[in-house]
């Protein structure tokens, strides 16, 4: 009786992500053997595009660029998140309103993000040249191909650092009173009991949060093409925006669609290492 | 062609008044049509017609309206959808609308124009230029059907800071290209910075490629430009002429262009370039034609300090060059109304209803419109006459090619290593091989 | 501990969180500002922080019809699609913990391949079945295909905040014989709640900014907030007061729902549940 329960309470979420995911993805694969442009053509060319795509440089350099953006977007955000949240777990006063200003920046949409970004780093009449014109700072930043990647990494940062914020902090919060309390009466400081005990105990999270931030950043597609869209050159072309072009720029859909596979097949790849590597996937 | 034409109807007094004859408005009263569009000054003139259109006619109308890169999108899965939602769509006449030709996607259009039941006999399309015409016919050559009627159209042209002009440059505006790159460059280094000698497009987007074909028309001159290869390719698809001497003087005059802008240039599309310009703080801006109505609003820091001028020729005194671009409406082949979409597409490109909704984007595509008061009097007359004069020599940016939008990128590409200090002869052979490569 | 080391302790988290407020407006006030400057001051050199503010922006965005029917359509929409995802969760990862899933592991995983996929390629295949099964353009139809996001997201952190746990309570719960369903939202629930509106929150906030499928699954019924924000965007013309003052508009009901539903998290509400 009890094993076919746990069939029950899963079905619903296995029959809407089916729904949602299964047919798209089959979709996606199937069309990724032919010349599909979204018309009349439609041959069926088996592995070309693979081969085609695998064999481009200029498609490594979209795989590089996008997982330069990822990793240190990521180990930013992780990092600055999980030491914010730290922070402000402490805190007692205000903590509703401070820990709202605090995911502000998540609340802006992807596109409105773009054309502010670019407002504030425009050389003419941005907020952040000038300021920085003062210390004598100065860059093109989303003009120059040497400055474009970090300063979208840096607008990344700002916007999705609340994402890791609000998780570690509610996993924080759920953390038992009265494990810390015995701990600060045998004289524990602060950062040892951050360090021995509620780290530890969110491992899970933080696990979990490396992983959706990861696969976030490695799809990144709103903030590239509102801003430089893949430019200067292709120093800013990630995956997403790459093969957004080839779909809807180009009407090469089936070209499109096998970046896509390609793209997943490493990802997916990468997260099985990592969930060895950690040890805990999901026991 | 296009110049004699023009020369002829500045002699045509007005003509047209008052309504169709016999022709019955009201044939398809009471449907209901959705019009899918983008938020665009023709739409804004359309708006203001539109109470008179479901008077008259008896059909309601849904406008669905939005940003233009949203719209490109969602025009192409409408003209896709298995059940039609659009009954009128923006057509951007270009490779995009051929494309959809191509896929069976647009319903031709002459069995409505040409049949007296369905068309008022006062429509005539011959009225629009043919040169515009051109571009909505497809395959092209006899035997073509029209897919869309042109709504607008804007030509490249060069945008002036009275002002600035006066306090840097002494009141002159430069008489020949590379003068306006050198006197562009002259404002930036003399205001230390403070205002910019040009704003361009300067974003790695394939959409850049109308407003570069504009300049590079301007140094490819009196030389015919042939159809559907347009001047990139010299004699069929397989011979990419990128490295043609006229083509690297214009795309390195538009790389210089960008130079003369500020160092962030690469991140500038339209809407920085035009904000930065209406914002008074670039002497110069080239782009279309259709920026004007917004730099003159009532409100806008420019208003009444811009002003107008075409393309400055290669030689002093000598004949300017541009290219123009055009959206019209078009009928989605799926439309599930499609008389009465006819008949909106119909009144809003007729002659008593273009002059209304063209005052509201100065870009009128019948050549009666501009010798229509209704039109011209509320567009700033600086405005006018620059459009008018490039209009002479105007040719359409155009190339009818499947996937065009791919080669037009690398067009862009080539222009920003130009402006990273490659020659353009390089970086037009390396754009040749490219485009060979594209075609396999 | 020293008294001075006690009060560094004190004091720390609150510089902190200044200086990270201070990062975090900065952007979100030049939104503001923007929003409130008329057309001349909007962009100058350099850029004006002393200025006359006007509410015109607001006024011509509060007075758009069609804005205010993207509003209501993403409340609705993001309602639903938060019922949805968070019910469903909840009991797809309780039913993961408890019971023995043959499949488990590779139902996780393929959570992530459905969380992994980028919207555009949803447009395409879901569209015609969207059109053919009535649900194309509603805000049910919209609200289920975001579940193809925020649901393996749901399901994975609430089986994180499950595991979190501890033993005692599971062992309890069991011995209890309570029936599922009750443990469930009895016992469960009460100690995930922050998990949960962590959860909720941040559903909420990528289905009210989503866009990609937005376009692609709705025409005219259901348009979002995003849809009714871009239309500030014109052709050879910006209406940046107009496009900031929506967005700025658009922040407010997500700000209140986090402000509400964070109220219900005070630290030290766990302590309550651990009692046998």
């Amino acid at each position: 009786m009890s094993r076919h329960i746990g069939y029950l309470f899963i079905a619903p979420a296995f029959v809407i992500l089916f729904f949602t995911s299964i047919y798209p993805v089959a979709f996606s694969f199937y069309f990724s053997f032919f010349d599909w442009n979204w018309g009349n053509q439609e041959n069926f060319i088996g592995l070309d595009n693979y081969l085609f795509l695998l064999t481009d440089p200029e498609f490594w350099t979209v795989i590089y660029n996008t997982f330069v953006f990822a990793s240190v977007s990521c180990f930013l955000e992780v990092t600055i998140g999980i030491i914010l949240a730290i922070f402000v777990d402490r805190i007692v006063f205000c903590s509703t309103v401070i820990r709202t200003i605090l995911i502000l920046p998540l609340m802006v949409s992807g596109i409105i993000v773009s054309m502010i970004s670019k407002i504030m780093f425009n050389n003419l009449f941005g907020v952040i040249p000038y300021g920085l014109k003062q210390i004598d700072i100065r860059s093109s930043f989303f003009g120059s191909t040497e400055a474009a990647m970090p300063t979208l990494i840096g607008v990344d940062v700002w916007w999705q650092t609340s994402f890791v914020f609000i998780i570690i902090l509610a996993a924080l919060q759920g953390i038992p009173n009265d494990t810390v309390e015995a701990a600060k009466i045998d004289g524990a400081s602060e950062w040892d009991i951050t360090r021995f005990i509620r780290l530890p105990l969110i491992k899970p999270i933080i696990f979990l949060v490396i992983i959706f931030r990861s696969i976030d950043t490695l799809k990144i597609f709103d903030l590239v093409w509102g801003i430089t869209g893949g430019g200067p050159g292709i120093s800013t072309e990630v995956v997403q925006t790459y093969s957004y072009r080839m779909a809807f720029g180009f009407l090469e859909m089936s070209k499109s669609m096998t970046v896509m596979v390609i793209f997943s097949m490493v990802v997916f790849t990468l997260i099985l290492i990592y969930s060895k590597f950690e040890g805990k996937s999901d026991e | 062609m296009l110049s004699k034409l023009f020369s002829i109807f500045f002699s045509i007094s007005l003509l047209f008044v008052g309504s169709a004859s016999a022709f019955d408005w009201k044939a398809h009263s009471g449907k209901t049509i959705t019009f899918l569009m983008s938020e665009h000054p023709v739409l804004k003139g359309i708006r203001s017609v539109l109470p008179d259109f479901e008077r008259d006619t008896g059909i309601k109308v849904k406008v669905n309206a939005m940003a233009e890169d949203v719209y490109f999108d969602k025009m192409e899965v409408a003209l896709r959808s298995g059940k039609g939602v659009a009954d009128v769509h923006f057509c951007p006449m270009d490779s995009t609308a051929f494309n959809q030709y191509l896929a069976g996607l647009l319903e031709p259009l002459d069995q409505f124009i040409f049949d007296s039941n369905q068309t008022s006999s006062s429509y005539d399309i011959a009225d629009f230029p043919d040169g515009f015409l051109q571009s909505t016919r497809f395959p092209g050559g006899p035997g073509s059907n029209h897919y869309c009627i042109p709504a607008s159209f804007e030509s490249y042209i060069l945008f002036y800071n009275k002002n600035h002009v006066n306090k840097y440059l002494g009141g002159k505006v430069p008489e020949t290209f590379d003068d306006l790159i050198f006197a562009a460059n002259k404002v930036k280094k003399m205001s230390n910075g403070d205002v910019m000698g040009m704003v361009v497009r300067g974003k790695r987007t394939d959409t850049a490629i109308d407003t570069i074909t504009g300049v590079v028309y301007n140094s490819w001159g009196s030389r015919s430009v042939n159809y559907p290869q347009n001047i990139w390719f010299e004699d069929g698809w397989q011979s990419p002429q990128m490295d043609h001497p006229a083509i690297q003087r214009g795309l390195a005059q538009y790389a210089g262009l960008m130079s003369a802008g500020p160092d962030d240039i690469k991140a500038y599309d339209w809407n920085e370039a035009g904000t930065a310009f209406q914002q008074n703080l670039s002497a110069f801006f080239v782009d279309a034609s259709l920026f004007g109505p917004w730099f003159e609003e009532a409100d806008s820091p420019s208003k009444g300090n811009v002003g107008y001028a075409v393309l400055p020729p290669q030689v002093k005194g000598g004949k300017s060059y541009t290219a123009h671009w055009q959206w019209g409406l078009g009928m989605p082949a799926n439309a599930p109304e499609k008389g009465a979409a006819w008949y909106f597409i119909q009144y809003m490109t007729n002659k008593m209803n273009e002059p209304k909704i063209g005052a509201f984007h100065g870009g009128a595509a019948r050549m009666s419109t501009w010798s229509n008061n209704v039109y011209t009097k509320t567009l700033n007359p600086d405005y006018v006459s620059a459009t008018l004069e490039s209009m002479k020599t105007t040719r359409s940016s155009v190339v009818m090619k499947e996937g065009w939008s791919k080669y037009a990128l690398e067009i862009v590409d080539t222009i920003h290593r130009i402006h990273g200090g490659e020659a353009a002869l390089q970086s037009g052979q390396k754009a040749n091989s490219k485009f060979l490569n594209y075609n396999k | 501990m020293t008294n001075r080391k006690r009060i560094k302790e004190l004091i720390l988290p609150y510089i902190v969180s200044i200086i990270a407020i201070i990062l975090t407006l900065i952007p979100i006030y030049w939104l503001l500002i923007t929003s409130l400057k008329k057309k001349k001051d909007s962009f100058t050199r350099p850029p004006k922080f002393i200025f006359e503010p006007t509410f015109e922006n607001f006024i011509k965005v509060w007075n758009n019809d069609f804005y205010a029917q993207t509003i209501f359509n993403s409340l609705l929409i993001t309602l639903i699609g938060i019922i949805i995802s968070i019910f469903i969760a909840l009991l797809c990862a309780y039913g993961l913990k408890r019971y023995k899933i043959k499949f488990k592991s590779a139902f996780m995983k393929w959570l992530l391949v459905a969380y992994m996929l980028p919207e555009f390629l949803f447009v395409l295949p879901m569209y015609s079945i969207y059109q053919s099964l009535g649900i194309y353009d509603t805000h049910f139809g919209l609200a289920l295909m975001y579940q193809v996001h925020v649901l393996p997201f749901s399901i994975w952190m609430l089986r994180s905040f499950f595991d979190e746990i501890p033993s005692e309570i599971d062992d309890a719960a069991l011995i209890d014989g309570c029936r599922p369903l009750t443990t469930l939202f009895k016992i469960y629930v009460p100690i995930v709640i922050p998990g949960i509106v962590a959860t909720s929150v941040l559903n909420a906030i990528w289905m009210w900014n989503e866009l990609a499928i937005a376009i692609g699954l709705t025409f005219s019924e259901a348009h979002p907030v995003t849809l009714g924000i871009s239309q500030f965007r014109g052709y050879a013309s910006i209406d940046w007061g107009g496009m900031t003052a929506s967005s700025v508009i658009a922040l407010v009901p997500l700000i209140l729902f986090s402000l509400f539903a964070q109220k219900h998290i005070v630290k030290g509400l766990t302590l309550g549940s651990v009692k046998a």
